[in-house]
Parts: structure tokens; C-alpha cells; sequence
């Protein structure tokens, strides 16, 4: 009896233990590291370098160019997408309205959609899109560009599925994926973009990623 | 044995209580119809809440209210509640099947493996619904809604 009682207890105290590490931990740096060797004075070592997001240059709503600098000192939010999307994108771009809501005030946090679709999805086209839902660069940047680059990104930086394929709703399969990315180029975190409570994580590791900046 | 008969009641039950049609509660019924019209009514606003839900409601939301300016309100809609042949023709042929461009919108794309019966079930749905009032929709109205439809 007593025994059962102690068991419970230290039940207890684990979960409780867990609810600690669970509000007080840092944000993952997610992908996959590469391993480099260097000389220093004559000897080799082994350098780990994370996944960074590579370098990139797009053209954004207004016609300007949007490269990796438009991000410099931002943490920010990327995704997928596609204007003529009749599946899920309707529920991301008002999950990413969320998050634009939530830090329209606050110039350390930006959002990049890319267009997967760029052959319709042109700059007037985006243009149009942003003026329908209501915002605007530079907190959200919408940007079209070359395809290749634009699946290569998606697929090697930020780690998503995006491509051409006729079988998918309107034509595209891509995933609704939100990708939080740190003023160091880090993905660190990954979230479901079609998925409220999974865009309320998100809004909080925001908090909490901005919050590691200010120590 | 016996317990092949108690399923069977219970079946029974299940079947019977699923029967006493229960309109959706944002959707306006006329008063005073014969039962069958009302039955057929509140069957085709049942089935269209149904197609609504998996159909539509990730743009047009769940209760009609659309989203920003993107996705338009379905609440008081021209097209729907004045020229119902618009609202007709976007559903099963999209934006491009409509006669004049709306105002710079997004394309609405096309559900052309809707039935005319299922289309029929929607508008009866969508047109009776979150304060809409444009009375019961038919299955042959539907087959008159879709004749202009321009397609492109
Ligand atoms: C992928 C998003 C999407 C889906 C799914 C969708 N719509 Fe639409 N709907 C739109 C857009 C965008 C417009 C504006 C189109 C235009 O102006 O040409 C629109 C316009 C309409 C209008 C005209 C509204 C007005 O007054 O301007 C009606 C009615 C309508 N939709 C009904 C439906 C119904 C019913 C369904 C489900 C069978 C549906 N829609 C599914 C995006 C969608």
C-alpha cells in the first residue's frame, strides 16, 4: 500500500519535473549539421556547421528584391503556398493572418511566402493577393522568382516538400508547413500550418525565441 | 439468438431516431409547409450543410462569414441571394464560368463533380442559412441555373 503510494508519488514528481523543462527549454536547432575540417596552426580539426538557410535572392509584392539581408537582425516565418490553391492553403493564409496580427507592432519578426506557382502567381498576382488580405511588406513578404530556385530552397534550406505534380489539387504538392527561422539563418522550429493550435506553439516559440535574443 | 434481436431493436432504434429530421440550427425553415415539402426541405438543408462542411468551409468559413477579403462572405451575397445563376455557375465551373469578373477577386476554382442534385442541396443550404432567405432550391432550378453559364 505504502509502496504504491511512494510510486505515484515519484509519478508525480517526474511529470512535474518534465511541465520545468517543458516551459524553460530552449528551441531546437533543427537539420541536419555538416561536418567540416580545418587547419589551425598546422593541425587538422573537425568543425561542425548547422543547417543554415541558404543564400537567396526573390522578388517580392512591390517588385523590390528580397535576399537573406531583407531578414538581417529579424527572426521570421517562411511557407509554401500557391494563389489558385483549392485545398489547404485557404487555412494556412489565415493562420499566418494569426501570426501577422500578433506581431504587426513588433519589427524583429517578418514572414516570407513563397509562391510555388510562379508562372501565375506573378508579382501583380501577388500584389493583388496581399492587397486582398490586408497586409503588406515589409512585415509580410510575398516573393515570386525562378522555380528551380524556389523548390530547391524549399526542399535543401528550409526542408519542405514542394513541387510540380499533376495528381495534387491544383496541381502542386506541397506541404503547410510554418518554418521559424533565427536571426542566424536556424530552423527552429517547424509547425503545421493548417492547424490552429499548432500556429499557437508557434506564436509562443516566437515569444520565446525573441525573448533569448534580449539576455 | 435472442441476442440477434436485441441488435436488431437497437438498429432499429438508431435508424428511426436519425429519421426525425433535425434542420441545421443557423438555417430558416417557411412556416406552415405540408409535411412533405418539409421533410424534402429540411433533408436537402441537412445534406447541404454536409457538402458545405467539406466543400467550401476552408474558404468561405463556418458560418459563411468569409475570410478577409480573399474569400467572400456568403452572408447577404449578391450572387447568391439576386443573380443565383452566379453563385450556380461558380460552383460548378469557377470564377472563369462567370460572365463579368468580379472585382479583382481570386479565382474560385471549379467543383464540376458536383451533381446538379448535390448543387441543389448546397444553395438550398447556403441560400437559407446565418440569415440568408432565398427559399427552397430544386434539382430542375439548378439544371435552368447552369444553362448561361459562359464558358471560356
Ligand atoms: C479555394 C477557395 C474556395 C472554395 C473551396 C470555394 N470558394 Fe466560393 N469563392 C471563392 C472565391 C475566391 C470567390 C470570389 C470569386 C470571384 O469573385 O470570382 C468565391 C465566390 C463565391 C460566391 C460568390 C460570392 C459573392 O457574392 O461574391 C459564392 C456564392 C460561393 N463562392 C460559394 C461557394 C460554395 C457553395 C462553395 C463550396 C461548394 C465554394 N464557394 C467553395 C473561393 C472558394
Amino acid at each position: 500500500m505504502m509502496r504504491k503510494h511512494i510510486e505515484i508519488g515519484c509519478l508525480f514528481l517526474l511529470l512535474g519535473a518534465c511541465q520545468e523543462i517543458k516551459t524553460n527549454f530552449e528551441l531546437p536547432i533543427l537539420g541536419r549539421n555538416q561536418i567540416a575540417t580545418k587547419e589551425v596552426n598546422g593541425i587538422f580539426i573537425k568543425d561542425t556547421i548547422p543547417h543554415r538557410i541558404a543564400d537567396f535572392s526573390f522578388i517580392n509584392q512591390d517588385s523590390a528584391v528580397i535576399t537573406n539581408a531583407s531578414f538581417k537582425d529579424k527572426i521570421y516565418v517562411a511557407d509554401f503556398f500557391f494563389i489558385n490553391c483549392p485545398s489547404i492553403c485557404p487555412e494556412m493564409s489565415k493562420q499566418m493572418y494569426r501570426v501577422y496580427e500578433e506581431f504587426l507592432e513588433n519589427e524583429n519578426v517578418g514572414l516570407l511566402s513563397h509562391t510555388i506557382d510562379p508562372t501565375y502567381d506573378t508579382v501583380a498576382a501577388l500584389a493583388n493577393y496581399a492587397r486582398l488580405l490586408g497586409v503588406s511588406s515589409p512585415k509580410w513578404e510575398f516573393v515570386t522568382g525562378d522555380k528551380d530556385q524556389i523548390y530547391d530552397i524549399g526542399e535543401t534550406s528550409y526542408m519542405v516538400v514542394a513541387n510540380e505534380d499533376e495528381n495534387a489539387p491544383g496541381g502542386f504538392i506541397h506541404s503547410g508547413a510554418f518554418l521559424l527561422i533565427d536571426k542566424e539563418r536556424r530552423v527552429r522550429g517547424v509547425y503545421d500550418g493548417t492547424i490552429a493550435s499548432q500556429v499557437d506553439l508557434l506564436i509562443k516559440d516566437i515569444n520565446r525565441l525573441l525573448s533569448s535574443y534580449e539576455q | 439468438m435472442s441476442n440477434n434481436y436485441l441488435f436488431l431493436f437497437f438498429y432499429l432504434f438508431l435508424v428511426l431516431s436519425c429519421n426525425s429530421y433535425q434542420k441545421p440550427v443557423e438555417s430558416q425553415l417557411p412556416e406552415n409547409l405540408d409535411e412533405a415539402y418539409k421533410m424534402k426541405y429540411t433533408q436537402y438543408l441537412i445534406q447541404g450543410k454536409i457538402l458545405y462542411n467539406t466543400n467550401c468551409t476552408h474558404c468561405h468559413q463556418n458560418s459563411g462569414e468569409g475570410f478577409r477579403k480573399l474569400y467572400p462572405a456568403l452572408i447577404g451575397s449578391a450572387a447568391l441571394m439576386v443573380d443565383m445563376s452566379q453563385a450556380a455557375c461558380l460552383i460548378k465551373y469557377g470564377t472563369k464560368a462567370t460572365r463579368k469578373a468580379l472585382n479583382q477577386n481570386i479565382a474560385m476554382p471549379a467543383q464540376a463533380e458536383l451533381s446538379n442534385l448535390e448543387i441543389a442541396e448546397i444553395l438550398t443550404y447556403i441560400g437559407n442559412s446565418w440569415g440568408n432567405q432565398s427559399g427552397f432550391i430544386s434539382v430542375s432550378q439548378v439544371e435552368t441555373l447552369l444553362v448561361d453559364c459562359a464558358t471560356y
